[in-house]
């Protein structure tokens, strides 16, 4: 399920592959993506049911939500990065920008950097 | 919503520091470029792949993807630049092996380096519209190694010299073959037709025409058909192991053209071997290797159809106006249906059984067959033939192919109404002479010309047949009323009905009184149950059995004809007689009587009857004398049947003569019909038509349907209009 993970195995040829470093993803982020995909790997629920586990799995705190985000990104499991974002995606929808920073915990939003 | 500035989010990211120093990207791609290095010198192993691809994960991320396609870039060129040298350097032979080798490992390292840097294929490439990784490293190949000015021209020579080798009978490696033209293929759509097959095709086509003109000087015709087939067949060998698919038919079309479409004609008219040398002695591989090289070629099939078509009318017109063959009709029947036999297996199966060629011969044998006035003759003597002895013994399926067979060649005829006047004179005389060897195999003809020509056709022969039948019911019925004729001569009566058979002129002659009596009985007999009808003795049809017995007691049964009989008979109350006083005794015509005399008296073996003095012709102070002498193996001796010939000059011209009258009221008949339901037509169109319904008996002659209309307007069935003067109008 995740790209990044299955080139590793694959592109660089090492004789015994024993440990995949993943730096930037914690522990606890990981446990989260492995339960995901194992369960989705399963297949044993009927797709109404997955549905309704995936809205379970979603429902955290917006902290674990990015991190889930970023993780999704960099393992390239795009099925667990939809949801989240959709997640997201809902949260801030029809929201005004006040309270999307009041939702997410953002501070000084009257003074940002412009990036290129 | 409004400010000034922009806003927009940052999401806060990793919650552990990332390191953002200036340096970063520089560091960062560092690692990358050593990566890629390593990577090209086969040092793969060491690296791990999840710490590059999370070093380029973050430089994306933090917008320094700019830095890394670019970087990437620098990095490939410069060793791609390096990769061509060495290839360069490669000598003679191993320079395709080295550039093989070179390519592959390319493919590996980029594939490789795609998956690190597959972030920034999904991200950063589709948003800053650069070309994808793996294409990048494609055009780079393309434009560093195959572009480079050595490279390429020698990579086109090497090619193409490895295969005119393979063409002069070198066996080449055919592997390293596919990899280069399928690299090439890989490099995209153009680059394999421009850098190779182009000039493929180019030098190919100068190959062909080198070798077809040398091929052609000092072969015959099938041999050089053979050669072309199997260099059509090595070229499809070596598209199917190293070339492109696509190139098949560009090779196939330069080798058609160069080898078949230049030489066509010279290959079809060559002396001694071109295609009329091949139809005459049934080659059919040569003609099938012919045909099917020659289909693939624009006009090819037409011209050998040409070439045939010419053949066969020629050779049909020799053979039909040659005067020797006329000599026997049924050996010219023969011969034609032996050609026919010959090119239907010729188009059978060398030409697939094709059915342009087939029509091709249909029209040249309708073209040749017609243009002896003869043919319809000729046809129905051959039928004639078959059927008094050719078909005895013949099993019945054999006896439906030959009479099949004859069909077809009558179908041919475009003058069928004069085939049917003689088939009814010939189908009579079978008839009347009992001779007909199968009285089956006569009725399935009538069925098929029935089933050819129509109800119409066949009518009178049916009626023919049946007053056979009748004749045969009318006998019996005769002899069992009169019980007590038990003991004279046997007599079996013929009733024909005058429409039904060919007309013969009856002038009768004296019947011996013995025959005469009983035919007289049989007339009452035949007029009580027939009342309103008319006989009259047809003396010049009929034959007889006579008994005999000569001078020194031998006994003979005689077959004669009917005149044959009465002078024969006359011998029995007299010893000698004279020409003059036969001829007032029977009253036969006198060159009837003439031939009679002959068959009777000079033909060696049949001379029942001597002659003095013993010159060869009969004249009128000629005496007869039963010749005592008489002697034959046989018991039973034959004299002089009347056997269907060949028309004598006159009798010909008075055949043609009454064909010709009788097609007079059938032109009527036909211009009538069209007038009355077109009511109004003009000159051409009614000459066409009429020509159309009459096709399948004869062929109209224009001038004589002019006539016809002229008749026809004197006799008020149509009037021409006043204005113009082209138009006819049907007079209701």
């Amino acid at each position: 399920m995740s790209k990044t993970v299955k080139d590793a195995i694959e592109t660089i040829p090492t004789d015994e592959i024993n440990s995949i470093s993943l730096s930037l993803v914690r522990s606890e982020i990981l446990t989260k993506v492995i339960e995901y995909c194992k369960k989705h790997n399963s297949a044993q629920m009927s797709d109404v049911d997955l549905m309704d586990w995936d809205v379970e799995f979603a429902n955290v705190h917006y902290t674990t939500l990015f991190d889930l985000v970023l993780s999704a990104n960099y393992m390239n499991i795009n099925c667990l990065l939809d949801l989240v974002c959709g997640k997201i995606a809902d949260m801030i929808k029809g929201k005004t920008p006040g309270e999307i920073a009041k939702l997410f915990d953002i501070k000084d939003v009257s003074t940002y950097e412009e990036d290129n | 919503m409004s400010n000034q500035k922009k806003k927009h989010f940052q999401i806060e990211a990793f919650k552990h520091k990332v390191v953002m120093d200036p340096k970063y990207p520089d560091k960062t791609w560092k690692i990358l470029e050593d990566a890629i290095h390593e990577i090209y010198n086969h040092n793969a192993s060491g690296l791990s792949f999840e710490e590059l691809y999370r070093n380029a994960y973050n430089m994306v991320l933090h917008k320094f993807g700019e830095r890394l396609y670019s970087g990437l870039v620098a990095t490939m060129t410069v060793h791609l630049k390096d990769i061509a040298q060495s290839i360069e350097a490669a000598q003679g032979g191993s320079f395709l092996e080295e550039l093989n080798r070179k390519w592959n490992d390319h493919n590996k390292a980029l594939q490789m380096i795609r998956d690190i840097l597959m972030y920034m294929d999904r991200t950063y490439v589709p948003s800053a519209r650069k070309t994808p990784v793996h294409e990048l490293g494609l055009n780079l190949w393309r434009e560093n190694v195959i572009y480079s000015s050595q490279i390429r021209t020698r990579l086109l020579n090497t090619l193409l010299e490895l295969i005119h080798s393979e063409r002069t009978g070198e066996v080449i490696d055919r592997g390293i073959m596919r990899n280069i033209t399928k690299m090439l293929m890989d490099l995209g759509p153009s680059v394999y037709e421009h850098e190779f097959e182009k000039h493929f095709t180019n030098v190919s086509a100068e190959f062909y025409q080198v070798e077809s003109q040398r091929f052609i000087e000092c072969c015959d015709c099938g041999d050089y058909l053979k050669k072309a087939e199997r260099r059509l067949n090595e070229e499809m060998d070596r598209v199917s192991h190293y070339l492109d698919p696509e190139t098949e038919k560009k090779i196939n079309k330069v080798v058609e053209e160069q080898m078949i479409e230049n030489h066509m004609l010279r290959l079809i008219h060559m002396e001694n071997s071109g295609l009329v040398n091949m139809l005459c002695d049934d080659k059919y591989e040569d003609l099938g290797r012919m045909y099917t090289l020659f289909r693939r070629v624009t006009d090819g099939l037409l011209k050998i159809r040409e070439v045939m078509t010419s053949h066969i009318r020629e050779s049909g017109k020799q053979l039909v106006t040659d005067p020797e063959r006329l000599k026997d009709p049924v050996e010219f029947v023969q011969r034609l249906l032996d050609e026919k036999d010959k090119y239907d297996k010729i188009i059978n199966l060398p030409f697939n059984n094709d059915k342009s060629f087939q029509n091709a011969l249909n029209s040249s044998f309708e073209y040749f067959i017609n243009l002896n006035p003869r043919s319809p003759e000729f046809i129905s003597l051959f039928v004639d033939d078959k059927l008094r002895k050719g078909l005895k013994g013949v099993n019945e399926d054999d006896v439906e192919v030959t009479l099949d067979k004859v069909m077809m060649l009558f179908r041919y005829l475009q003058e069928k109404d004069v085939f049917e006047k003689y088939y009814k004179q010939h189908l009579a005389k079978r008839l009347l002479s009992g001779k007909t060897v199968s009285d089956d195999a006569e009725r399935s003809l009538i069925v098929k010309l029935k089933t050819e020509c129509g109800y119409q056709f066949t009518s009178k022969l049916e009626g023919m047949f049946t007053d056979m039948k009748t004749s045969q019911d009318t006998m019996q019925g005769f002899y069992a009323s009169h019980p007590d004729l038990g003991d004279g001569p046997t007599l079996t009566v013929q009733v024909l009905t005058t429409g039904s058979w060919p007309t013969q002129s009856s002038i009768t002659c004296n019947l011996p009184a013995e025959i005469s009596a009983l035919c007289e009985k049989f007339r009452s007999y035949y007029l009580g149950t027939h009342t309103g009808r008319r006989l009259s003795w047809q003396t010049n049809m009929g034959f007889a059995d006579l008994k005999a017995t000569f001078g020194k007691g031998q006994k003979h049964e005689l077959n004669v004809s009917t005149y044959q009989m009465c002078v024969l008979m006359l011998f029995n109350n007299a010893d000698k007689l004279s020409y003059k006083e036969i001829e007032q005794a029977t009253e036969i015509p006198a060159p009837d009587l003439k031939r009679c005399l002959q068959s009777l008296a000079l033909v060696k073996g049949r001379n029942v009857l001597r002659k003095e003095p013993m010159s060869k012709d009969v004249v009128e102070d000629d005496a007869f004398f039963v010749n005592d002498k008489f002697s034959s193996k046989l018991y039973k001796v034959k004299i002089g049947t009347v056997v269907a010939q060949k028309e004598s000059e006159p009798e010909k011209q008075e055949t043609r003569q009454r064909v010709e009258e009788d097609r007079k009221p059938q032109i009527e008949a036909a211009i009538v019909r069209i007038m009355k339901s077109r009511k109004q037509l003009d000159h051409n169109n009614l000459i066409a038509e009429v020509t159309k319904q009459l096709q399948s008996r004869f062929l109209a002659n224009p001038t004589e349907v002019k006539k016809r209309i002229e008749s026809l307007i004197e006799r008020d069935f149509l009037e021409r209009d006043d204005n113009d003067r082209k138009l006819y109008r049907y007079l209701a």
